[in-house]
């Protein structure tokens, strides 16, 4: 999903420019998935991605008019967003705050196929630290570069790339405690799924 | 370990990579089941479905944009609070200087001019010549709403900000005194528009101390 950035008509981004509220209404629409996908990912919050989200289009609103139109107009939501869910990880507040509906309600017999391996997988990032869950998504889905990462943690490019790597390892760890040998799926108290 | 799986994302997101450590992942099956790993958790996460945000977001966001346009003119105050003492005794000093002296000097402690209630309403019957200050007065009463709605705590300001304020009240309370007996004095509609003129410097200042006390508490 990170590559598939959402497209919108320039007539749009212009009209939300000019404080048009149909073409805001349509900005919102089209990139609010996209923006509220980071922020859950990220910070394993109903509760926090939607403040997130808020805040990323009040600043988008508030500061239309100073989008250049150098890059799509997507992407610079986009970055709005992911400083927001940067800053909010480093005030500290989200510390091991996980919601319990990414995991919860789901038992080995609601799972099945692809949808399975997902959920599996959205509990185990879920288990991750919240800084090594950021580089994750960031890398691995959005595309960022271990550079740009380094940038907006304000950390190194080898920071990046030690997170990343010490977070597949937990990942592995992770999804390999969730499934037996026959490949069905067991509650392991680690993820708390069931 | 650790290493390895470095080397392994490094090759699997096509990064330069040393060539020995690379050829040796190739050819070793267990890195290379590793990298195919990699790849296919990348995949299933990139392939992790979009999520809907809640509804009724948008309303609130709307809403918050609102509360920011209107709050934006106090915002433009957003002086600190040295810059709003400096303000207040420049306007002080002014006034101090500039006092007009046929202006009849008439203090009234306690006396109060009772500000219209702004709006154009006000203002639809007054004649040409005295529209001047009616705007003024609905742009002071305006300046007494905006003050009237801040939230600040006078206790937890410092002493220097309070005696700027307590002499910008007085002052006010001057000029409205002045303005209270503006047509037993006899004053042309020059002199009140003066009057009315530098009841709004005042009232500004007075809300620029007023923010700067309040942001000063509330960070």
């Amino acid at each position: 999903m990170g590559n598939r950035m959402p497209q919108v008509d320039p007539a749009v981004v212009a009209g939300a420019q000019q404080g048009d509220a149909e073409a805001q209404a349509r900005l919102y629409e089209v990139f609010a998935p996209m923006v509220y996908t980071v922020a859950r990912r990220i910070l394993a919050s109903a509760v926090i991605a939607e403040d997130i989200l808020q805040e990323t289009f009040v600043e988008v609103l508030q500061k239309a008019g100073s989008f250049r139109g150098e890059s799509e107009i997507g992407f610079w939501i986009r970055r709005i967003a992911v400083n927001k869910c940067l800053q909010h990880l480093r005030s500290g507040w989200s510390s091991k705050r996980v919601d319990a509906d990414l995991s919860a309600q789901r038992c080995p017999s609601v799972r099945e196929g692809r949808i399975e391996q997902q959920m599996v997988l959205e509990d185990a990032l879920a288990e991750l630290s919240e800084t090594a869950r950021a580089v994750v998504w960031l890398h691995d889905v959005e595309g960022y570069t271990h550079k740009e990462i380094a940038r907006m943690m304000g950390r190194t490019p080898s920071f990046s790339k030690s997170r990343l790597a010490r977070a597949h390892e937990r990942l592995r760890a992770l999804l390999e405690d969730d499934f037996t040998e026959n490949g069905k799926i067991v509650c392991e108290p680690a993820l708390k799924t069931c | 370990m650790r290493t390895r799986t470095e080397d392994l994302l490094t090759i699997r997101d096509g990064e330069p990579i040393d060539a020995s450590v690379h050829s040796q992942v190739l050819a070793d099956p267990e890195f290379s089941e590793e990298l195919e790993r990699l790849r296919a958790a990348q995949k299933t996460l990139q392939e992790l479905p979009e999520l809907q945000p809640p509804p009724g977001v948008w309303t609130k966001i709307l809403a918050e944009v609102q509360r920011d346009d209107r709050r934006e003119p106090k915002l433009l105050r957003h002086w600190s609070l040295g810059s709003a003492i400096a303000a207040g005794v420049a306007v002080l000093a002014f006034m101090l200087i500039s006092t007009d002296p046929e202006m009849p000097v008439q203090i009234e402690s306690g006396l109060v001019v009772a500000a219209p209630e702004g709006g154009s309403g006000v203002l639809d019957a007054v004649p040409a010549e005295e529209l001047g200050y009616a705007l003024l007065a609905a742009e002071s009463a305006q300046l007494e709403r905006e003050l009237n709605s801040i939230e600040y705590q006078p206790s937890l300001t410092n002493a220097d900000t309070a005696t700027i304020a307590v002499v910008l009240e007085d002052q006010i309370g001057y000029v409205d005194a002045q303005l209270t007996y503006a047509s037993a004095n006899r004053l042309d509609s020059r002199q009140t528009e003066t009057l009315w003129r530098e009841r709004v410097d005042l009232m500004s200042t007075l809300v620029d101390v007023r923010y700067a006390q309040f942001q000063q508490v509330g960070f």
